[in-house]
């Protein structure tokens, strides 16, 4: 490959992954949609990367997955405040579980019985599209117009769902892997898959949080070694038969939440040194553009036919019928309309989504029904991106017109 | 087939290296460089723990890493260089490269021709690839020693000048065994307008990234990776204009480095490059030499290594050192300490440029046992010149400590 071609086509990815944040940001148009677009563009379509190096680039689709699983999940962590999540939001925890199992039991139930998927696929592709994406989310709902509670329920219910997606995923597919139908068993191992990641992100966590407190060396180095421990915690985790993500998220609870739990055990204070938050931003940048735009250039078209489109049409009809019913049902007496409006048109699916649907395939499960979940996931982003960002434009705009109506009949 | 586990205590491993490497250098003064050389010496060649499909397809893309490494540790050398000290010194410096690199060349040439039996044009086409010293090795080893500031300046610009004279010669002798054809002319032409292309384009790079880097609050957010990508882009023109990429990006290095002072001199509103940048630059770099060293290591072939190359390679090597110790007594012996001399001579290692160079006459079709010798000569003296230079810079540095111990004492 030519040096010069290389160096540009890394800093034009660069460069458009900040421009897309700053489109993003300006008119709260998702940038996913364009990355995914620009791969299948550069890839399937244009066949700008030849077919060769395609082949090639996906045999290392599950390298690329783990990189990126962990650096989000990481970020995810980091920035999620636990205490109050359990404590202060019930009502959105208790949102948030329902809808997450309505979504994956009921999809689960469709997918089997219409598409003919085995009931455990089902489940598996119910639980990878069961979360919304905190990262288009968030930033949408800040700069919305809906009422504070509003903003909260629907904040925590994207940074939780995360854990739901991660943690549901992640155990179905060692129910797969394991081929137990003991139940018991299954309990044990999914029980020990998550004590075991527990344990080793939380003492990784506080191991490295005094490590990054104490020692002036690390502190020279501190993003790359907090990067290259966190590997080493999950490469752990997965030898021992834990949950490498689990660990990942707990770690980066630990460290994100570090000056409050030390504080706590009454320990020599520590708070995350404003770098490893600045690297993490761009990295994530860095990782999401390149994951987005390599999701599209190893997409393969031969995947999607009109049984795929059926199904992603079918589960989005009924994310969204969901999230109106238990809009109605949870909340109708405490909100008003359009606050409704907006938490049905926050059903985005994002990240989490195109990472765990490549998760299966990464821990070697590569068959007709792991196949088409990455399929169905990738549409799903697509058509749930164009979805919340015509209902959230359509709501917006209307109160913006009921707006100037009652000021002009002022 | 690679698993994702593998790979990921590979790269954490390959990393934990680095620091640690970089803590031991830190603590005893020997470089870490020959370790992480040897660690892929090891993973290579010597135990196929890498598969050789994969050492073929990562030799493949040496021009590109080379491209990155040199683009990163250049800018990274720039960065710390005093603007004014560059101006005062260049000249000092454009003068040693050009003694050491022309006589370094005819001697080794005049060598090969008369005791091993190269034809003259191949003598002095691998005097021209193992002329130069190397910027990736040099740079992370001078900036942390204890060398006067005009030492350290000195050498950076002697390995960034010295790059560009073994590319253009190289090119311009294979061309010449081509074509059969010789005018120097283009040569000089050649050499001027990589030099002057680098510099306009790195310095206006430079200003422009300035303007940003103060005025813009969204590139702020971003700015290292924003600031690597413009880096990229401006390597990428500055090679397709003919000038020499890497250049540009020690001098693009160099403005950014000296934004503070630069601006006053110019009375511009004021801008310090952010402590995030500077740090996040450090590891970066300590990411990339770390790599880069160990990647070194595995690409580099110990078939073509025999008897006759080790011969050649030891009696280039002394070539060298004693051109080196002769040239920098007498360009510095007035201005400059023993101890600053003595770095001098010390820091001699070569690295990629060598290992790229050396497969060029090959892949542009001259496959003779000439150019065959000259790829094992070339990674061999690689070998040799970094154990050679981890020595000699430990020797250096422990007399300093030694002298500066009796000293004390004294007092």
């Amino acid at each position: 490959m030519n040096t010069l071609l290389f160096l540009v086509f890394i800093s034009g990815i660069f460069l458009l992954g900040f421009l897309g944040n700053l489109f993003f940001k300006r008119t709260k148009i998702s940038d996913i949609f364009v990355l995914i677009l620009i791969g299948l563009l550069l890839g399937p379509i244009l066949n700008i990367i030849p077919q060769s190096t395609i082949a090639y680039l996906r045999n290392y689709t599950s390298i690329f997955a783990a990189i990126a699983l962990i650096v989000l999940i990481f970020d995810g962590g980091l920035y999620l405040n636990f205490y109050k999540v359990i404590t202060e939001i019930r009502n959105a925890f208790l949102f948030t579980l329902l809808i997450f199992i309505l979504t994956s039991i009921l999809s689960g139930i469709l997918l089997h019985f219409v598409f003919g998927f085995e009931w455990i696929y089902g489940l598996l592709l119910g639980v990878i599209i069961g979360g919304t994406s905190s990262e288009i989310v968030i930033p949408l709902i800040t700069k919305s117009s809906a009422s504070d509670k509003t903003k909260t329920v629907l904040t925590l219910e994207s940074a939780m769902t995360d854990v739901f997606c991660v943690v549901a995923t992640v155990t179905i597919v060692g129910i797969i892997i394991s081929q137990m139908a003991n139940t018991k068993l299954i309990i044990q191992n999914i029980f020990s898959a998550f004590a075991i990641a527990g344990v080793v992100g939380l003492i990784g966590g506080i191991i490295w949080s005094k490590i990054l407190r104490d020692s002036e060396e690390v502190k020279g180095f501190s993003y790359f070694l907090t990067l290259s421990f966190l590997f080493l915690l999950y490469a752990t985790t997965e030898f021992l038969n834990g949950n490498g993500a689990f660990c990942v998220l707990v770690f980066g609870l630990v460290l994100g939440n570090a000056s409050d739990l030390f504080k706590t055990f009454k320990m020599k204070d520590f708070t995350l040194d404003k770098t490893i938050h600045h690297f993490q931003t761009e990295i994530s940048l860095v990782i999401k553009t390149f994951f987005f735009i390599y999701l599209g250039v190893i997409f393969d078209f031969k995947l999607i036919n009109l049984e795929i489109i059926l199904i992603t049409l079918a589960l989005v009809t009924l994310i969204i019928i969901i999230r109106i019913l238990i809009t109605k049902w949870l909340f109708f007496r405490h909100l008003e309309k359009k606050d409704k409006d907006l938490m049905v048109s926050m059903h985005t699916r994002g990240l989490a989504v195109a990472v765990l649907a490549t998760y299966p395939i990464s821990m070697g499960l590569n068959n007709p029904f792991s196949q088409k979940i990455v399929g169905i996931s990738l549409l799903i982003i697509l058509i749930t991106n164009l979805t919340t960002t015509i209902y959230f434009f359509i709501i917006e705009k209307t109160l913006k017109k009921s707006e100037n109506n009652k000021m002009g009949r002022k | 087939m690679v698993t994702p586990i593998i790979f990921l205590l590979f790269f954490a491993g390959i990393f934990l290296l680095g620091f640690f490497g970089n803590l031991f250098f830190k603590k005893t003064k020997i470089s870490d460089i020959f370790i992480l050389i040897l660690v892929g010496l090891l993973l290579g060649p010597i135990f196929n723990v890498i598969p050789l499909e994969i050492i073929e397809l990562l030799r493949s893309f040496t021009p590109i890493f080379a491209a990155i490494a040199l683009i990163i540790l250049l800018f990274d050398g720039g960065l710390y260089l005093n603007f004014y000290k560059v101006i005062t010194e260049i000249k000092n410096a454009f003068l040693y490269t050009i003694l050491v690199f022309i006589l370094g060349t005819i001697v080794s040439a005049t060598l090969l021709h008369f005791i091993f039996g190269f034809e003259w044009l191949f003598g002095i086409l691998a005097g021209a690839i193992i002329g130069g010293t190397s910027s990736a090795i040099i740079i992370p080893l001078i900036t942390k020693s204890t060398a006067t500031d005009k030492t350290k300046t000195i050498m950076t610009l002697e390995s960034a000048i010295t790059d560009i004279f073994c590319v253009v010669t190289t090119i311009a002798i294979v061309g010449v065994i081509i074509s059969q054809s010789i005018n120097p002319n283009t040569i000089i032409k050649e050499l001027f307008s990589a030099f002057a292309i680098a510099t306009v384009i790195g310095l206006i790079g430079g200003f422009i990234w300035i303007k940003m880097l103060r005025d813009i609050e969204e590139v702020k957010n971003f700015s290292y990776l924003l600031t690597l990508s413009f880096l990229f882009v401006l390597y990428a023109v500055t090679e397709f204009l003919g000038g020499n990429g890497a250049f540009c990006a020690l001098v693009f290095g160099l403005v950014l480095g000296n934004a503070s002072d630069i601006l006053k001199t110019f009375k511009m509103k004021e801008f310090t490059l952010e402590k995030n940048m500077t740090h996040f630059q450090t590891e970066i770099s300590l990411l990339i030499k770390t790599f880069f060293f160990v990647y070194l290591g595995i690409i580099i072939d110990i078939k073509v290594i025999t008897l006759e190359v080790v011969l050649i390679t030891l009696a280039l090597v002394a070539i060298i050192l004693i051109l080196r110790a002769l040239i920098t007594r007498l360009l510095f012996s007035r201005t400059l300490e023993k101890k600053d001399q003595d770095f001098i001579v010390a820091l001699h290692a070569r690295g990629l440029a060598a290992a790229v160079l050396a497969t060029y006459p090959i892949n542009m079709g001259l496959n003779n046992i000439f150019t065959q010798k000259i790829v094992g000569i070339a990674f061999l003296l690689i070998i040799v010149t970094n154990i050679t230079t981890t020595i000699y810079f430990f020797l250096v540095e422990n007399r300093q400590k030694e002298n500066n111990i009796k000293s004390v004492k004294k007092l």
